[in-house]
C-alpha cells in the first residue's frame, strides 16, 4: 500500500484532505514528463543526422555508424576496382546517401535513389524472409540462423553480430529498419560460415565511419570473399544476397548501372537495401 | 440519524441505522462492518464502493464517517481514544460496554486528532 494513500484522512462526503497536494505533485509529474518531451524532441531535431550509440541499446561502440558525411556534399556511389588475395573486388562507396529497407524495387526514375540491391534472403520452400526482419517498425520475419544484423536508424546503419533482440526491439519501436545476414567481419576479425560453395558475392561493408557495397567479379567462397574484405581493412561486413540477383546504382542523374540479371517475376517478399541521397536535388 | 443505510447485495439485505456501525475495516475485496454491539456483516465489494455507498445514500451526513487510509472508515462518534505513538486508536462511547481497538498509521492517527481538535474550536 503506498504510504500517502495509508496516511490519508478523509471526512466522508468531502475531498481526500492532501486531494490538492495529490494533485499538485501528479502535475508536477506531468510537467516535468511533458518537458523532458519536449527536451528530446528539441536534441533530437538539432541531431536528427546523428542518431548514435547513446541513443541505442547496447552495443558494441565499435560497430557504430555517426553520419559521417557533410550536409552540403553531393550524393554519390563512386565504384572502383581492387583485388586481394587474388580476389577481385568492385567496391562502391556510398556518399552523403541514407538507407532504408523496401519490399518493392524503387523505379529507376525515381533519381533520389543511388543503389538497390536485395538484402535478407528468401526461403525457396517457403519463400518466408530468412531471419528477424523488421519494415518500418514492423516485424515482418522471425529467425536467428543468421547472427549478423544491419539495423538502420533514421537512414544510418548499424551493423552487428549477435542473437540478442536489443537492436531490433529498438527498430520495432522506433519504427526503424532490421534485417539479418551471415556476418563476414565483425570489428575487424573474420566471421566463420558454413555457407559452401563458390557465388558472386555481395556485401555491405564499413571502414571507420564509410560504408561500401562489395561485390566480388568472380565467384568466391564466403571464406575467401570474408578473408579479402577483412585484408582490406573494412572492419565489419554483412553479407547481402549476392549470384546473380538483381542491383542497380546510379552514376548520375541520367546514367544507371546494373548488376546480376533482372527477373520479372522476382519471389514474393523480395525485399531491397536502398540508399538514397540525403537532400533530394 | 432519521434514515438506515441500507446495503443490498445480489442475496442479501442489511438496513441499518448509521449511529450503529462503529467502524468498517477492509479485507481485500471484501469489507467488515461492525456495529456496535459487535455484530459483523461481511460484504462482498471493496471500502471504497462501500464508501460510495454511504456518501449516496447519508449526503451531507455522510461525514459521520471518516475514511483512515485504505483500509478503515470509521464513526466519528466513537471515537474515544487517539494514541500516535502506540499507533492506537480506540473507538468507544459510553453507551456500549465494548472498546474496539484498532491500528493506523501515525501520520494518518496525526491528521484524525488535528481534525478532531479543530472540530473542537470551532464549536
Amino acid at each position: 500500500m503506498r504510504r500517502d494513500e495509508e496516511d490519508e484522512v478523509q471526512v466522508l462526503g468531502t475531498a481526500p484532505k492532501n486531494g490538492g497536494r495529490k494533485a499538485l505533485w501528479r502535475l508536477i509529474a506531468i510537467a516535468t514528463g511533458v518537458l523532458l518531451i519536449v527536451l528530446c524532441v528539441i536534441y533530437l531535431s538539432v541531431n536528427k543526422e546523428e542518431v548514435t550509440s547513446e541513443s541505442l541499446p547496447e552495443i558494441p561502440a565499435s560497430i557504430q555508424q555517426e553520419n559521417p558525411l557533410p550536409a552540403d556534399s553531393l550524393p554519390e556511389v563512386r565504384a572502383q576496382a581492387d583485388s586481394i588475395n587474388d580476389v577481385v573486388l568492385t567496391i562502391f562507396a556510398l556518399k552523403n546517401l541514407k538507407a532504408e529497407l523496401a519490399m518493392q524495387m524503387p523505379e529507376q526514375t525515381d533519381t533520389s535513389v543511388y543503389f538497390v540491391l536485395q538484402a535478407a534472403d528468401i526461403r525457396k520452400d517457403n519463400k518466408q524472409i530468412v531471419g528477424d526482419f523488421v519494415l518500418r517498425g514492423k516485424q515482418l520475419s522471425r529467425g536467428k540462423r543468421k547472427t549478423g544484423y544491419c539495423a538502420i536508424i533514421q537512414g544510418n546503419i548499424t551493423l552487428g553480430n549477435t542473437i540478442n533482440d536489443d537492436m531490433k526491439a529498438y527498430s520495432i519501436a522506433n519504427g526503424c529498419d532490421f534485417f539479418r545476414q551471415y556476418p563476414l567481419v565483425m570489428n575487424g576479425e573474420i566471421q566463420e560460415n558454413r555457407l559452401k560453395g563458390k557465388a558472386i558475392r555481395r556485401a555491405l561493408a564499413q571502414q571507420n565511419q564509410d560504408f561500401y557495397i562489395i561485390e566480388t567479379q568472380n565467384r568466391e567462397s564466403m571464406y575467401d570473399f570474408s578473408e579479402a574484405l577483412c585484408d582490406m581493412g573494412f572492419t565489419n561486413a554483412l553479407y547481402l544476397v549476392g549470384g546473380s540477383s538483381y542491383a542497380w546504382w546510379r552514376e548520375d542523374a541520367a546514367t544507371v548501372n546494373e548488376l546480376g540479371v533482372y527477373n520479372q517475376n522476382p519471389l514474393p517478399n523480395t525485399n531491397y537495401l536502398v540508399f538514397r541521397a540525403m537532400k533530394i536535388n | 440519524m432519521k434514515f438506515p443505510l441500507i446495503i443490498s447485495t445480489v442475496n442479501e439485505l442489511v438496513r441499518v441505522y448509521p449511529e450503529r456501525i462503529v467502524y468498517i475495516s477492509s479485507d481485500g475485496n471484501y469489507s467488515v462492518m461492525v456495529l456496535h454491539d459487535k455484530t459483523e456483516h461481511l460484504f462482498s465489494f471493496n471500502l471504497s464502493h462501500f464508501q460510495q455507498l454511504i456518501e449516496k445514500q447519508l449526503k451531507a451526513d455522510a461525514s459521520l464517517f471518516i475514511r483512515i487510509g485504505k483500509g478503515l472508515i470509521i464513526n466519528r462518534e466513537y471515537i474515544y481514544k487517539i494514541n500516535v505513538g502506540k499507533q492506537a486508536l480506540i473507538l468507544s462511547d459510553m453507551k456500549i460496554e465494548h472498546t474496539f481497538v484498532l491500528s493506523a498509521s501515525k501520520e494518518a492517527l496525526r491528521q484524525l486528532k488535528g481534525l478532531v481538535e479543530n472540530e473542537m474550536e470551532k464549536r
